[in-house]
């Protein structure tokens, strides 16, 4: 090949790579970084927990001899200790929508489920707002009080709720 | 010297960078060619005619799982060969726990659940496969499903039977799939005033005058019917099969080794297989068919099929017009061939056919 047939050659790259570089380029695609815990403070600082549905109020107050309700009846089992683990644990899966128009459709809005924990000197550390399961049922939909954007997190945080529900002092009502 | 190794190497660094940068628009413009010899990338010609077939509107909505990229590429793959073969269908992809709201209204629970929809009729699609949407569309935007029934009572295989040699179950499903609504009838005396269709699977024992009168008013009044017969049919059959223009051979022997899977001919057509004569009619011939997928389909009146030994050998008596159902059951695969054996195959057909 000739001197020409490489000028033709280096010629045609560049065009091509110019063509790649000015037309093509995309940006890099940027990952986000892992989200935060749920509660992204030690279990240790979390002296209250309580659990709103509708009418009803479940508490959990930490005592001397363990978790205790609002009127210092023992919790049977230990599944407060359980729900702050799952909650130390669990990092939302999915921002499934930063702001959405009908929250009613992830079963999020007023009336709903709320889970809130705070410190022993009544500082909030965690508020959120429950929703529904997910279609599939692997997750459940919730959402840091305050924020409107919806996160998808795993479903064992419901089963957590749920173990709490049924180990509430004086029975379920 | 120096020159020409330099410009040896500058034209390889080229080259290489040029086929790097043909790789990478290739790899940001990419371009799907189905080479694979049994066009397993392209929708078949009975969805095609499905498609083709389509009136109205169709929607179909897909639920993935944000977690498994590939088979949602796989499932959109196949929803857009839909959507570019056919205009009036819609396809729509959702991460299903992106949108609760619409899964809900449309029923959905599942991952990977497609779901079709025409007016006010919905099917969904638990496990989205090229067979499954088709049947689905058939289901809401087809033609009202034929009514087709297996006789029994005569040998004949049941397609309640899920054995493989005797049953007929997988043809039945196979029916099912195509928008055919399939029954067991016990013996023919009485053809039921829907039956769209009449199965009549490899009798073995002779069916009564009074059925074989009745299957032929049924068929002379426009109704279709489908007889399979092995080696050895009853006598009223054959004498039945005799009155629609179709001669059965006196037997089918076995085929030899080196022909299994392939196609014989037995049997001979004795009458022009069109009107009343004719097996299946009108009113099948409104039914998409398969027939487009067998080498030689739409023209064998009778012909035997020498398959696999798990798989029944059949003669096939069916009409030359007839549509509404393959000379192959649907359950029955064709051996894996290579592209050239194929025109092998065609060139030596067309041998056989030229005088």
């Amino acid at each position: 090949m000739t001197a020409r047939g490489t000028a033709l050659l280096v010629a045609l790259l560049a065009t091509l790579a110019g063509y790649l570089w000015v037309v093509e380029r995309r940006p890099a695609p940027a990952f986000p970084p892992e989200p935060a815990p749920l509660l992204a403070v030690p279990i240790a600082a979390v002296a209250r927990v309580e659990l709103v549905e509708g009418e009803r109020r479940l508490t959990a107050v930490r005592g001397e001899r363990g978790w205790t309700d609002a009127a210092g009846r023992p919790w049977s089992q230990d599944p407060v200790s359980d729900l702050l683990a799952a909650l130390g644990a669990l990092r939302p899966l999915a921002t499934v929508d930063p702001d959405p128009a009908t929250p009613g459709d992830y079963g999020l809005g007023p009336g709903g489920r709320r889970l809130e924990l705070a410190a022993a000197d009544g500082r909030p550390l965690l508020a959120l707002e429950l929703g529904e399961r997910n279609p599939a049922w692997t997750g459940l939909y919730a959402r840091r009080a305050g924020e409107p954007a919806v996160l998808l997190v795993g479903g064992v945080l419901a089963w957590e709720l749920e173990k709490v529900r049924q180990a509430a002092p004086g029975g379920n009502p | 010297m120096r020159r020409p190794a330099l410009l040896l190497g500058v034209q390889v660094a080229a080259v290489t960078a040029i086929l790097g940068c043909v790789l990478a628009l290739a790899a940001l413009h990419p371009r799907r060619l189905d080479l694979t010899p049994e066009r397993r990338f392209t929708l078949s010609p009975y969805t095609r005619e499905v498609l083709g077939r389509l009136a109205g509107d169709v929607r179909i909505t897909l639920f993935y799982s944000s977690q498994a990229g590939a088979l949602r590429r796989e499932m959109t793959d196949l929803l857009t060969l839909y959507q570019e073969a056919q205009p009036h269908v819609t396809v729509r992809a959702f991460d299903l726990d992106r949108s609760p709201g619409m899964a809900k209204r449309l029923g959905v629970s599942n991952y990977n659940t497609a779901v079709v929809e025409a007016g006010e009729r919905r099917e969904a699609v638990e496990v989205v496969s090229e067979e499954a949407v088709t049947a689905a569309l058939l289901a809401v935007a087809g033609t009202p499903p034929v009514a087709t029934y297996f006789v029994v009572g005569h040998g004949e295989r049941d397609p309640r039977d899920t054995d493989e040699r005797r049953g007929a179950s997988e043809a039945a499903r196979a029916l099912a799939a195509e928008g055919f609504r399939t029954g067991v009838l016990e013996g023919t005396a009485a053809v039921p005033a829907d039956a769209g269709l009449v199965v009549v699977a490899g009798p073995t024992r002779d069916l009564r005058p009074a059925e074989v009168e009745a299957l032929a008013a049924y068929v002379a009044g426009g109704g279709n019917a489908l007889l399979l017969c092995d080696p050895g049919t009853p006598p009223s059959v054959a004498a039945l099969v005799r009155r629609f223009g179709v001669e059965l051979a006196p037997t089918t022997s076995p085929a030899p080794p080196k022909a299994r899977g392939r196609t014989s001919t037995a049997g001979r057509v004795t009458a022009p297989l069109s009107g009343p004569a004719a097996i299946a009619a009108a009113r099948c011939r409104s039914r998409p068919s398969r027939a487009s997928r067998w080498p030689g389909d739409g023209r064998a009146a009778s012909s035997s099929s020498a398959t696999p030994t798990s798989r029944p050998t059949c003669t096939w008596a069916c009409s030359a017009t007839a549509t509404c159902c393959s000379p192959r059951p649907s359950w029955w695969r064709a051996p894996t061939r290579s592209p050239r054996r194929a025109r092998r195959r065609r060139r030596a057909a067309r041998s056989r056919r030229s005088p």
